[in-house]
């Protein structure tokens, strides 16, 4: 009896929680994380092997008005227990001032709205990429019995499943399995609008947040503070802010940049210590204070107005470590504790565009990818090319240190594309999407993050040029709009 | 005098409900009603009602009543329906009279662990409807009972007096599902993790001195089908398996269906069944957890089953799934659920199948929430918002054997297993509150708030050929149900529902 219940108490709690495919994946932020790495760490359903098998699993034209930024790229609740079922729910914005939930398994619009404004803002595109808060911790594993007749009286009662609660602020949603997660969206007059992701219903009267007549950059939110950046309608003028969702008083904090203005399209990256990280299109680099943010420490710019990249910071022998582009076309190497100096720099590599991502492989070498526009520098050499790319490219370097410090070594170049976005990452491929804004159409790619080996490319199938915002990978599938206000998603079939 | 009663008795009746969906195959299927017809059926009325002690658990009460002929008892020779409720209380109740004639009450310590209180997945106490055995040597019947201390309770159905000692089948709390008997084994399933309890389908022979527990366990979300295990001809028990991965290299065999067969002293898993989906249905928490109903068909022995999806399968007991176990005989499109939600839409429970006097097969499906816009069955009854049941006919199309829609039922809040008799349909919607998760609050199923927001069950007749509504109880129960189910036999119709009452339809002056 006590051999045959010893064999049966496997516990399978979790069961209940993990896909055949793996945990259901969060692309809340631009870039997938506030570090803006273009990582998606574990999405299982991608790999080397397979993502020759992609094809196109979701189109959806929204009513949004077409040109530059129609739509901002989706982020995405891989699972939201919604009042209508388990949903995975892409939230994009566009320029008309709509934000949709669709569900990204069914290509169905779960809900949209009109986001209230005031005024019209600045003409053109949409606002910042919308965010979700950060992803929630699951409920503990629920403790395995005594096989019956052997109780002892010294067993505690069986928990009451008390899911694993975090502090934090309640307009960020409890951390418990399954409890609702509000989305963030700023409409075109600055008001920051907290949505109900189930009913995109505001949760709390709009609040005052943005200057009216400017446009943001994506939302980051890190220890329940909401961060973005702004320029004016002009694009002169630019400046960091934050708001404090952890209080009452939700205040609001502002950094302005001088003699220049944010770089890429991520607006800020945050360290790991909650640093935050602004990219001037100056090439400098200034780290604030968080929540305050108050300037702490700064590397200069050249003066000269070039750099349109967003750093990316990352993990490197248990320190920060930050790469961002500098207005002459190189790669900097930065460590925050030092950010005077460069701990390194490459040769001139050309016109870096949008943002730097980078990834961990599974042999622990971290390694840093960026779009380039136009033909690469002659002055930088890469061991591996895939072609000719006079059109642009993407550009991967290794971080190591020959010689006790850190130097980012050239790697792989990609073949030609026409715009490349910041690439993302997941299972050892890299996704680069070719924008084709010169009178052409956007093509997706996927190539081997290793080499650069072309793998996959959607070809023909997109038929306009995508926006210049970004992509999302999340549970098997690649998405980014188009300029004529659809969304797309490339992956893996999901047999429904 | 007596002898000669229960011969007569015999011949005017003849029908019982030994085990929940009436017997091993859990077809929920009186095939030997005779009082109740289609003719008839429409002047039905409440015979009798019983206000039982039971103690709701969560959203749990009483389970359907098992009903038993010919007891000799010391009050004489009683037809007698036997309710099982939630806090460990087993109820003897001439039918006759709509009267306790025995009471027992399962008493042990509190065990120190049981389900978070307010879940309703994981209430404490008496969890799995009983069976009742065959007749023994001197015509007494036996009872197996599992009380919430995971002991098997083995009763006098005449006088409620243990036959033998009780024997351990399980944890405390662990969410047992209804009782099965195959010859010498009773067989059950757990769910839910329940107090801790493995996910697992669960075996014991009676006659075991040891009373070896012996387990399966395809390490999925739970083994959840409403009436546990059905039984096949072979002996091999089949049983949903719930949320879970598909890995059979890892012998995983989540949302799918599970055979297993006592062999050398082990409960061993023979065959399985996953729909090739079972990716999208585990994402969507659309689980496989319908008990199958199983049933022969030109010559060979088939069943059904289906899911939250709201599809249903069709397969062979023989070799369920073919050489992939993903290939079905045949699979319906969906005939609701186009929300996908996991709550309140889908299959849910068990399946039914009868054969009518024509020799034509049937097999029917409950389903909550609004019918599919694309099924379009040849005879419905306006329009299905909350649920309904679909009846097919097992047909046989280019040499295999296909499900056929027929009809559609009218509208039922919460349509639950339908049972067959005579013709006749009785159906319920079960008028609970199925809401587990809020635009407000997320996921948040708590006990009290579906409780209060539950409404009544109401019960139907149905021209089983057709689906026209023949008789509905209105007003007249007071209560929904959760987790309970119908019996049937000799002309009387059983429902009980969340407030302890146990409802008895039938025709007047049949009592």
């Amino acid at each position: 009896m006590k051999r045959v219940y010893a064999l049966a108490s496997v516990s399978l709690a979790s069961a209940t929680l993990l896909t055949g495919q793996g945990r259901p994946l969060d692309w809340p932020f631009f870039g997938g994380d506030a570090q803006r790495s273009g990582w998606q760490k574990s999405d299982l359903r991608i790999t080397k092997e397979n993502v020759k098998d992609f094809q196109l699993v979701l189109k959806h034209k929204l009513e949004t008005k077409s040109g530059e930024r129609s739509l901002t790229p989706p982020v995405v609740i891989g699972n939201l227990i919604s009042y209508k079922g388990f949903k995975e729910l892409a939230f994009v914005q566009g320029s008309s001032g709509h934000i949709w939930a669709l569900d990204a398994d069914i290509n169905r619009i779960f809900w949209q709205k009109q986001l209230a404004s005031k005024n019209a803002g600045c003409p053109g595109g949409a606002m910042g990429t919308p965010t979700l808060t950060p992803p929630t911790n699951f409920a503990a594993a629920r403790p395995r019995p005594t096989p019956p007749g052997t109780q002892s009286p010294g067993i505690p009662a069986s928990p009451a499943a008390t899911p694993v609660t975090a502090s934090r602020p309640s307009v960020l949603g409890s951390t418990s399995f399954g409890s609702p997660r509000p989305a963030f969206a700023v409409s075109k007059d600055g008001r920051l609008h907290v949505l109900n992701t189930s009913t995109g219903d505001d949760l709390l009267e709009p609040i005052a947040f943005l200057p009216q007549n400017s446009r943001a950059s994506s939302l980051t939110i890190a220890d329940g503070v909401l961060y973005t950046t702004t320029t004016d309608c002009s694009g002169k003028a630019g400046a960091v802010w934050a708001i404090d969702l952890n209080g009452e008083e939700k205040k609001v904090s502002s950094y302005t940049l001088k003699g220049t203005v944010p770089a890429g399209l991520g607006g800020i990256a945050i360290g790991t210590s909650g640093t935050i990280y602004i990219a001037g299109s100056d090439g400098s680099i200034t780290a604030l204070a968080p929540k305050v943010l108050t300037e702490s420490s700064k590397f200069a710019g050249t003066g000269k107005l070039g750099s349109q990249a967003t750093p990316v910071v990352f993990t490197y022998k248990d320190r920060d470590m930050i790469v961002a582009p500098t207005a002459d076309g190189r790669l900097t190497l930065l460590d925050p504790k030092q950010m005077a100096t460069a701990a390194y720099q490459t040769p001139a590599i050309g016109k870096i565009w949008g943002g730097i991502s980078s990834w961990l492989d599974t042999d622990g070498t971290r390694w840093i990818a960026a779009p380039v526009w136009g033909p690469v520098s002659t002055e930088t050499k890469f061991g591996i090319a895939n072609g000719p790319a006079a059109n642009g490219s993407i550009v991967a370097f290794k971080v190591e240190e020959p010689n006790g410090l850190p130097v980012l070594t050239s790697a792989w170049i990609s073949r030609n594309l026409e715009s490349p976005e910041p690439p993302v990452i997941t299972s050892g491929v890299v996704f680069a999407l070719a924008a084709g804004r010169k009178g052409g159409h956007a093509t997706l790619y996927a190539f081997d993050a290793a080499t650069g080996n072309e793998m996959y490319s959607t070809k023909d199938a997109v038929t306009q040029p995508a926006n210049l915002d970004g992509v999302t990978i999340a549970n098997g599938r690649v998405f980014f709009t188009t300029v004529d206000g659809t969304l797309y998603g490339f992956g893996i079939h999901l047999e429904i | 005098m007596w002898a000669a009663l229960a011969g007569c008795c015999v011949l005017v009746f003849g029908a019982e409900w030994p085990t929940d969906g009436g017997n091993r195959l859990r077809t929920n299927w009186q095939p030997s009603e005779t009082v109740l017809n289609k003719d008839n059926v429409k002047g039905m009325q409440l015979l009798w009602k019983l206000q039982l002690d039971n103690q709701p658990q969560e959203m749990h009460a009483l389970f359907p009543p098992l009903l038993i002929e010919g007891v000799k008892t010391s009050a004489g020779v009683k037809q007698i329906a036997l309710e099982a409720g939630i806090s460990d209380n087993l109820y003897a109740i001439d039918v006759e009279t709509g009267t306790v004639l025995w009471k027992k009450h399962f008493e042990y310590p509190t065990p120190a662990r049981r389900g978070r209180p307010g879940d309703p997945l994981c209430p404490p106490g008496q969890t799995a409807t009983p069976v009742i055995g065959p007749a023994n040597s001197d015509g007494s019947r036996t009872v197996y009972a599992l009380s919430g201390d995971g002991k098997i309770h083995s009763l006098n159905v005449a006088n409620g007096e243990d036959v033998i000692p009780p024997f351990q089948f399980g944890y405390p709390n662990g969410k047992s599902y209804a009782l099965n008997l195959y010859q010498d084994t009773l067989y059950t399933t757990t769910s839910q993790g329940c107090a801790g309890t493995p996910n697992q389908m669960w075996a014991v022979k009676i006659k075991d001195p040891a009373h070896k527990v012996m387990t399966a366990n395809p390490k999925s979300g739970g083994l959840w089908g409403r009436t546990g295990a059905s039984i096949d001809s072979s002996g091999v028990a089949w049983a949903p398996t719930g949320d879970g991965r598909y890995e059979p290299a890892n012998k995983v065999y989540g949302n799918g269906l599970i055979g297993a067969k006592v062999e050398n002293g082990e409960l061993t898993i023979r065959d399985w069944y996953i729909p090739s989906n079972s990716v999208w249905l585990q994402k969507r928490d659309l689980d496989m957890q319908v008990t199958p109903a199983i049933f022969p068909f030109n010559g060979r022995e088939l069943m059904v089953t289906g899911s939250k999806e709201c599809r249903v399968y069709l397969l062979d007991t023989k070799n369920a799934g073919g050489e992939n176990h993903q290939t079905p005989l045949y699979r319906t499109p969906l005939l609701c659920n186009e929300e996908v939600d996991f709550q309140s839409a889908g299959i849910w429970g068990s399946m039914a199948s009868w054969q009518d006097s024509k020799g034509t097969r049937w097999a029917l499906t409950p389903f909550w929430g609004p019918s599919h816009p694309a099924f379009k069955p040849p005879v419905q009854y306006g329009k299905v918002e909350h649920g309904a049941v679909v009846a097919f006919k097992v047909e046989e199309k280019d040499g295999k054997p296909v499900l056929n829609p027929a009809w559609m039922s009218r509208d039922m809040d919460q349509a639950e297993p339908p049972v067959i008799a005579n013709g006749v349909v009785f159906a319920y919607g079960n008028g609970e509150n199925t809401r587990q998760a809020y635009a407000d609050k997320g996921l948040a199923d708590f006990s009290p708030l579906r409780i209060k927001a539950s409404t009544h069950a109401v019960l139907y007749a149905l021209d089983a050929e057709t689906g026209k509504e023949l008789f509905s109880s209105g007003d007249q129960i007071k209560s929904f149900n959760h987790f309970s189910g119908l019996s049937v036999a000799n002309g009387r119709v059983y429902i009980a529902t969340f407030d302890g009452i146990l409802y008895c339809f039938g025709l007047p002056g049949s009592k």
